[in-house]
């Protein structure tokens, strides 16, 4: 007994399709070509409704003959679909279009050195403190040993602010002329041990000129407990430096004044980023001051009645505009303030 | 201070060369800011520090370099013997010359020691050329031979000199007293100046002829004519000098070291001094001197702990060791040899010592900063919490950054014509007491002004997308606090534009950004309300308020004030408050798993009435949508002439989701229907 014709017609349709298939050159043609061999009106869908009037014994057959050509078919479209894609004739994008314009935001340089710079003393435990840029006289002067008419107040030339103090006993209001007022401020609400890290905006009265402006930022550091020496101070400072500028970075502490501490350093740094020649010219190395430090006065922790016979430790700070245009090659300090988009993109 | 090499040479013995012996000075605390000239031509400059009056003349930096080197300072060499000479002068012309002098101090408090000395008979002539070359390199404009020794004395000694032109004096007396109310005195500068009772003059029988400590008098002044001169050296009280100088808007050298403090002990040596060089070099005799004051010289006792020191130093010196490094800077220890506690007796130049903790850095000094060891504390171990203020700002300016926006930093001081140009009338703005100068008199009340001033730059400058924040303190009478964190938002030109799209910076950027900015700080959602922002134009600005509460403001810039700026372009500007935008932070929420079956999606597109809001319709959506409606957005907004005069078009993305099954589309149908039948019956819509 011979198989019933249909069986001969999806033969057919398989050769049919197969040779249809491979001769599609574009999608829509790969798409029409599977309305035509799929589609609901498509020759196999006709066949099928055949199955009925098949010899019961056939039926079976017929049914998996069908399935089989059906999904070759599929395979095939598929696969020309996949070939297609691939050929060097596919419609194509041009790739030397520039991509989605996407706004790109920016820290300031400031933000990100000062962040830089309180991350390395975050690491070994400090923790961030802050407070007022309008300051009263006594934290930002009588507290820190700089008694009036004395001429250590001459290094911070002060903006007095033209209202009356809240607080009259603890005298005027100026704008901070350094962070230091906040050590007074936390040393007296704690007890020791303290170790904290202020950054902040401080203002002086400088005319602006490429190295100087009336504002800036430091960052500033005390630590009090009952043994942090004077060799601890160089050894965490030591770090720290290193940790900024790279473990390459050679220190050298000088003896300084300032009336918050004693003995007092003005540390210089030399690394492969010193180039701006601010070094002393009879130095065989180029030292550039970076920032200033010592163990804090008897006097100021007396001031916020810690026991100097008890207790001790070191404060130091920096300025932040001077490290930031020492890291990125700035030479103009105004820079910062001028806020010139070209400028701020690059950070 | 500049030093020359060859001046130092005559007090101390230097071996080392000229950079050798800068980098020594530099590194004793001294610091050698410049070094000029070579070999013996080498001049020092040296930045001596408020605390070292001591070292403010070559004697003083001699003696240190001899401390330093491990020399001996020779004193005696040059001066020591003419002074004995000059004594022996004293002594001669005594008996013979009229007139007596009297000097009377009214003020013992302000100068505790005033020395005179006549000479007569002087000639005036230019200085020798040695001590005009010795001037110069220190700075010094050579004038004539009896100022030249005044100044020359002051560098030598530190010791501030002023020598009157005696017969231009009014009568044989010196009184020092406070000036009287308004009284008058032409100082050698050429300025008239009108006195106050706070300051300390040098009076002749009639009238102030000098400001003590400061500057002399034009009056008095030594002239090609002087014949009689009167020798001033004395002490004055450092804080008077100070105030005097600082309120009379006038510093001088004398006044840099009296209100640093001179060495009480050296009055007399460097009048001996001044003295002799006349003598020796203008000619003339001198008549005896005559000394006003009696100071007692306060002789400091320091008790050092060797034990404390090691501690605040980190060093392990034995007392023996501490004696003889403080020996070398002068300070005489007794006590008992073997104990720990010295008995410090610091030299009368030193006045700057007087606590173990000046010690301690003089024995710090002393080994040298850089051969004392580093080492580590040992510190508690505990994690830095990193939950402070500075950390959560730090964090509202990453979200900024994130979110496209660049980082501005503006100055924290404006002119009245800022605050003028923005509504503001002075009261509303502190003011600076002591400005540099106008353009910075003001503390900055609001951001605003700023970042208006960095729109105005960087349009200048041609830039095409402008998009910025800035976070800072601004400071508001009459408001608590005080002082305030604001954060300002600038926003102008395209927020972004490439070939395909166009995104013009507009209210719906602002908003968009400033929602973003506090949903990811966790703030809860913002609403903009109409408020009249007096920055803003007309009608167009909003109050910002999350939960309730108003915590800034936004707008379009004031076109009469871009006008004043020079601005023609539109700006967005943003002001809100850091303190209640932190303050509106939510604890974050327990994490929520992915829903597990899918949603249905449906788009709703309606025409309403322009008079009806966006709010109105999602108002209704989203009160009918209920529970079932788990998300919805508008896609589409479209006005125009295709549609009925009056009306506008919104086109929303419904997703509907059970969460413990999948809905079917019967249901979908149901409440979907149920929003449109609602939005038709409430706000007018037509389903289109």
């Amino acid at each position: 007994m011979s198989a019933h014709p249909a069986f001969q017609e999806l033969d057919q349709i398989d050769a049919s399709a197969s040779a249809g298939i491979a001769s599609a050159q574009t999608p829509d043609a790969i798409e029409q070509q599977r309305i035509t061999w799929l589609g609901r009106k498509s020759q196999l869908s006709e066949l099928l409704k055949l199955i009925p009037q098949l010899e019961p014994q056939e039926r079976g057959a017929f049914g998996q003959r069908a399935n089989e050509v059906k999904r070759a078919i599929e395979q095939r479209l598929d696969a020309r679909r996949i070939q297609l894609a691939a050929s060097p004739d596919a419609p194509a994008y041009d790739r030397t279009l520039p991509g989605m314009a996407l706004p790109a935001g920016h820290l300031h340089p400031i933000t990100q050195t000062m962040e830089a710079i309180v991350s390395v003393f975050a690491s070994m435990g400090f923790e961030v403190a802050d407070g007022p840029e309008m300051e009263f006289e006594h934290y930002n002067f009588d507290g820190l040993n700089i008694p009036d008419d004395h001429p250590s107040r001459e290094s911070f030339d002060t903006f007095f602010v033209d209202l009356p103090s809240p607080e009259p006993k603890k005298g005027k209001l100026l704008l901070r002329s350094h962070t230091s007022p906040v050590q007074v401020r936390v040393m007296e609400k704690r007890k020791p041990p303290v170790r904290i890290v202020v950054p902040g905006r401080v203002f002086r009265r400088d005319a602006l000129d490429p190295g100087h402006s009336f504002m800036f930022h430091q960052v500033e550091g005390l630590l009090v407990d009952d043994r942090a020496s004077f060799t601890d101070l160089k050894g965490i400072l030591q770090q720290f430096l290193q940790a900024l500028f790279g473990p390459d970075t050679q220190t050298r502490f000088r003896p300084h004044y300032f009336p918050f501490t004693e003995p007092s350093a003005e540390i210089d740094i030399a690394s492969s980023l010193s180039t701006d020649g601010q070094g002393s010219s009879f130095a065989r190395k180029r030292w550039i001051e970076i920032m200033g430090c010592g163990m804090v006065h008897p006097n100021v922790l007396r001031r916020v009645g810690y026991d100097p016979n008890k207790v001790q430790g070191f404060a130091f700070g920096m300025g932040v505009e001077r490290i930031a245009m020492l890291r990125h090659g700035i030479k103009d300090i105004r820079a910062f303030f001028e806020n010139d988009m070209r400028f701020l993109e690059q950070f | 201070m500049r030093v020359p090499i060859e001046w130092l040479k005559e007090f101390v013995t230097i071996r080392l060369a000229p950079e050798a012996l800068a980098d020594r000075l530099t590194m004793a605390g001294l610091e050698v800011k410049a070094l000029e000239g070579a070999g013996q031509d080498a001049i020092f400059e040296i930045e001596v520090t408020p605390n070292r009056a001591d070292c403010l003349s070559i004697v003083g930096i001699a003696r240190e370099v001899a401390a330093i080197t491990g020399q001996k300072l020779h004193l005696s060499k040059a001066s020591a013997p003419r002074i004995s000479q000059s004594r022996r002068a004293v002594k001669s012309a005594t008996a013979t010359i009229q007139p007596q002098i009297s000097i009377r101090i009214d003020e013992r408090s302000g100068c505790p020691l005033y020395i005179g000395r006549l000479i007569d008979g002087v000639a005036v002539a230019p200085s020798p050329e040695w001590m005009q070359r010795r001037l110069r390199a220190c700075g010094e404009r050579a004038i004539n031979n009896l100022v030249d020794i005044t100044n020359y004395v002051l560098l030598e000694y530190g010791q501030p000199l002023h020598a009157f032109d005696f017969d231009r004096l009014s009568q044989a007396t010196i009184i020092v007293r406070r000036a009287q109310a308004q009284e008058k005195l032409r100082t050698l500068d050429g300025v008239d100046r009108t006195l106050t009772p706070e300051t300390l003059v040098i009076a002749d029988g009639a009238k102030a002829v000098a400001v003590a400590g400061i500057m002399g008098g034009i009056g008095t002044e030594v002239t090609d004519a002087t014949r009689r001169v009167l020798l001033e050296s004395a002490y004055f009280e450092p804080r008077l000098i100070r105030r005097t100088a600082r309120r009379l808007g006038l510093a001088s050298e004398s006044s840099y070291r009296f209100e640093r403090g001179v060495n009480l002990e050296g009055v007399s040596g460097a009048s001996a001094r001044a003295e002799q060089l006349m003598l020796e070099l203008a000619g003339g005799m001198s008549k005896p001197v005559v000394v006003a004051g009696k100071p007692k010289v306060r002789k400091t006792t320091v008790v050092l702990d060797v034990d404390r020191m090691n501690r605040w130093l980190g060093t392990r010196l034995t007392a023996s060791q501490a004696r003889a490094r403080l020996a070398r800077f002068s300070c005489a220890a007794s006590g008992p040899a073997k104990g720990q506690m010295l008995r410090v007796a610091p030299p009368a130049f030193r006045p700057d010592i007087t606590q173990p903790v000046d010690l301690y850095e003089e024995i710090g000094r002393s080994v040298g900063f850089d051969r004392l060891p580093s080492t580590l504390p040992k510190l508690e171990t505990r994690p830095s919490l990193r939950r402070s203020r500075y950390d959560a700002l730090l964090e509202l300016r990453r979200v900024c950054a994130q979110q496209g926006l660049i980082e501005a930093m503006s100055w924290g001081l404006v002119s009245e014509k800022d605050l003028t140009q923005f509504g503001l009338r002075r009261e509303q703005a502190a003011g600076i007491l002591n400005p540099l100068n106008q353009d910075y008199a003001f503390l900055r009340p609001m951001l605003v002004i700023g970042l208006s001033r960095v729109v105005r730059h960087n349009l200048a400058r041609g830039a095409s997308s402008i998009r910025f924040f800035e976070l800072g303190s601004v400071v508001r009478p009459g408001e608590q606090p005080l002082e305030q964190a604001r954060l300002g938002v600038a926003l102008a030109l395209d927020w972004s534009r490439d070939w395909r799209v166009r995104q013009a910076a507009d209210f719906y950027t602002l908003k968009g950004l400033l929602g973003a900015v506090t949903a990811r700080l966790g703030v809860s959602q913002l609403s903009f309300e109409q408020a009249d922002i007096p920055w803003a134009i007309g009608g167009q600005g909003s109050a910002v308020v999350s939960d309730g509460r108003v915590i800034g403001a936004c707008g379009p810039l004031a076109l009469a004030i871009a006008k004043l700026l020079d601005i023609d372009q539109e700006v967005w500007l943003a002001d809100l408050s850091v303190d209640l935008l932190l303050s509106a932070r939510r604890a974050q929420a327990a994490t929520q798993e992915p829903p597990a079956f899918p949603a249905v999606k449906r788009d709703l597109s309606i025409l309403v009435s322009e008079r009806i809001s966006h709010e109105q319709v999602a108002r209704v959506i989203r009160e009918q949508g209920g529970q079932l409606l788990s998300a919805f957005a508008l896609i589409d907004r479209y006005t125009g002439s295709s549609l009925p005069v009056g009306t506008y078009s919104l086109t929303f993305s419904l997703e509907y989701r059970q969460a413990q099954r999948t809905l079917t589309a019967e249901e979908v149908d149901v409440l979907h229907q149920q929003i449109t039948a609602q939005l038709e019956q409430t706000c007018g819509a037509k389903l289109r």
